[in-house]
C-alpha cells in the first residue's frame, strides 16, 4: 500500500498554496473597490464556520474521504450522487484554472501560440503530480511556499517606495451590501474551493487536528491576501485594479529601483505556475479518487489522466475569450454555492446524526464481559 | 489536431502498459469514455469547429433559475 500521508505542515500550505491558485494572478473581487480589504477581512470571518464545518467532517470520520462519508452517512444511492457532484466540481474547477493558465500565458507572455499546447504541458504536469499521490504534492507545497511567499514578500518591499497609499481612501465608499456582496464572492473565490481536500482528506494524518490544518491556512492565506491587494491598489489606482485582467502583473511590472531592478513581473507568472499545479493536482487527485469510489475500485492513480484530459477539454470549451471568462466570475459564486456549502452541510448533518447514533448504540449496548 | 493526435498516441499506450493489468473491466469502460469524450471535445476545437461555451450556458441556467 503505497504511503499518502501527509504532515501538518504539508496539509496547511497545500491548502494556502491551492487557495493561492489563480488568485494570485487574477485578484480577488473587487467590487468594493478600494474597500475590498473590508470584504477580505468579512470573507475570512464567513469563512472560519464553514472551515469549521469541514474540519468537523474529517475529525468525526478520520481517514476517510468524501466519497466515503457521504456513502456511510447517506447510503449507496445517495452518497454515489452526492459523490458525483463533487467529482464534476473537482473537474471543473481543474478546468477553470487550465484556462486562466492558458489565458495568462497567451495574453502577456506568448500572444503567437496557441493556448492547447501550453494548456496540455501543464496538464500532464499535474497528471504526473496528482498520480504521485497526495504525499509528493504535499512535499512540492513545501517547497513552493517558500518561493510564494518571498516573491510577495519581495514584490511588497520593493515597490513601498513607489505606493501610494491614499489609493486606499474613502474607506466606506462602497455600500454595505457591495462589500457584503464582494465578501461572498470572496468566500467562494478562493476560500469555499477548499471543499476540494474533504476529497483528499484520507491523505491526513488521524493525529493531526484538521481544525488546525485549516484555521491556520485560512490566517495565513488572509494576511498574503490583503498585502497583494493593499500593494495592487497602493501600486495602480482603483479604476486601473478594476479595469485590468491581472492586476497582480501589472502592479509588478512598474516596481523599479534604480536603472538596474526592474520588470520583474515574470516572478508572478512562476508564482502562478507553483501554485497552479497544486490546485489542479488536488482537483485531479480528488477526481480520480472520487471516479474510483463511485466504481467501487482500489486504484485511483489510473482515473487522475482522463479527469486531466477531461479537464484540459472542458477548459478549451468554457468560454470564448478572456472576456467571457471574467463574466463567468460574477456568476462563480451562484454556482458554486451547492458544491462548496450546501452538499458538505447536508453530508455534516448526516455525520452528526450518524455520528450520535452510533455513541447510543454503543451506550445501550451491554458491554461484553470475560466468560466465566 | 496532430497535437491532440499525438497526445492520445502516447498517453493511451503508456497507460496500457503500466495500469491496465490491474484494472477491471468496469473501470476500463469508464477510462475510455472518459478519454473518448475528451478526445472528441478536444478535436473538434483543434478544427475550430464551433462548441456552445459551457461558462454561458451554466450562467443561463442560473439566470433561468435564479432570475439573476
Amino acid at each position: 500500500m503505497i504511503n499518502e500521508k501527509i504532515t501538518l505542515n504539508q496539509a496547511i500550505f497545500s491548502i494556502i498554496l491551492f487557495c493561492f491558485g489563480s488568485s494570485v494572478i487574477i485578484g480577488i473581487s473587487s467590487t468594493a473597490k478600494q474597500d475590498t480589504w473590508i470584504s477580505i477581512v468579512l470573507a475570512t470571518l464567513l469563512a472560519i464556520p464553514v472551515f469549521l464545518m469541514y474540519a468537523r467532517m474529517i475529525k468525526l470520520f478520520p481517514e476517510k474521504n468524501f466519497f466515503e462519508i457521504a456513502e456511510t452517512v447517506l447510503g449507496k444511492v445517495a452518497g454515489k450522487i452526492v459523490s458525483a457532484f463533487m467529482i464534476w466540481y473537482a473537474i471543473h474547477l481543474a478546468a477553470l484554472v487550465l484556462r486562466d493558465f492558458g489565458e495568462f500565458i497567451q495574453v502577456f507572455d506568448m500572444p503567437e501560440t496557441p493556448k492547447l499546447p501550453i494548456t496540455i504541458l501543464l496538464t500532464l504536469t499535474t497528471v504526473y503530480l496528482a498520480r504521485s499521490t497526495m504525499r509528493s504534492i504535499g512535499k512540492w507545497s513545501v517547497v513552493a511556499i517558500c518561493f510564494v511567499l518571498s516573491i510577495v514578500l519581495l514584490t511588497f518591499a520593493t515597490s513601498i517606495h513607489q505606493m501610494h497609499f491614499d489609493n486606499l481612501l474613502p474607506i466606506m465608499e462602497a455600500t454595505p451590501v457591495q462589500i457584503i456582496k464582494s465578501s461572498c464572492e470572496i468566500v467562494a473565490f478562493p476560500y469555499g474551493e477548499s471543499v476540494v481536500f474533504l476529497c483528499v482528506a484520507d491523505s491526513f494524518h488521524k493525529e493531526n487536528s484538521p481544525y488546525r490544518t485549516f484555521l491556520f491556512s485560512l490566517a495565513i492565506v488572509v494576511f498574503v491576501f490583503l498585502a497583494v491587494f493593499v500593494r495592487n491598489l497602493a501600486l495602480l489606482c482603483t479604476s486601473m485594479v478594476n479595469i485590468s485582467y491581472f492586476p497582480s502583473y501589472i502592479a509588478v511590472r512598474i516596481i523599479e529601483i534604480g536603472d538596474f531592478f526592474a520588470r520583474i513581473e515574470s516572478s508572478i507568472s512562476s508564482n502562478f505556475i507553483l501554485a497552479g499545479i497544486v490546485k489542479i493536482a488536488v482537483c485531479l487527485l480528488a477526481a480520480g479518487k472520487g471516479i474510483a469510489n463511485l466504481l467501487g475500485l482500489q486504484n485511483n492513480q489510473i482515473f487522475v489522466l482522463p479527469a486531466g484530459m477531461l479537464a484540459l477539454a472542458l477548459g478549451s470549451i468554457s468560454y470564448r475569450s478572456i472576456m467571457e471568462m471574467f463574466l463567468f466570475l460574477d456568476y462563480y459564486m451562484y454556482y458554486a454555492f451547492p458544491f462548496q456549502i450546501l452538499i458538505p452541510m447536508i453530508v455534516w448533518i448526516a455525520a452528526e446524526i450518524s455520528t450520535k447514533k452510533q455513541k447510543k448504540r454503543e451506550l445501550a449496548s451491554p458491554p461484553v464481559g470475560d466468560s466465566p | 489536431m496532430f497535437i491532440v493526435l499525438f497526445l492520445y498516441l502516447i498517453i493511451i499506450p503508456y497507460d496500457y502498459a503500466v495500469y491496465f493489468n490491474k484494472l477491471e473491466p468496469r473501470g476500463k469502460v469508464v477510462y475510455f469514455t472518459l478519454m473518448l469524450i475528451s478526445f472528441y471535445i478536444l478535436i473538434l476545437h483543434s478544427l475550430e469547429i464551433s462548441i456552445p461555451p459551457l461558462g454561458k450556458a451554466i450562467i443561463n441556467v442560473l439566470k433561468a433559475l435564479l432570475g439573476i
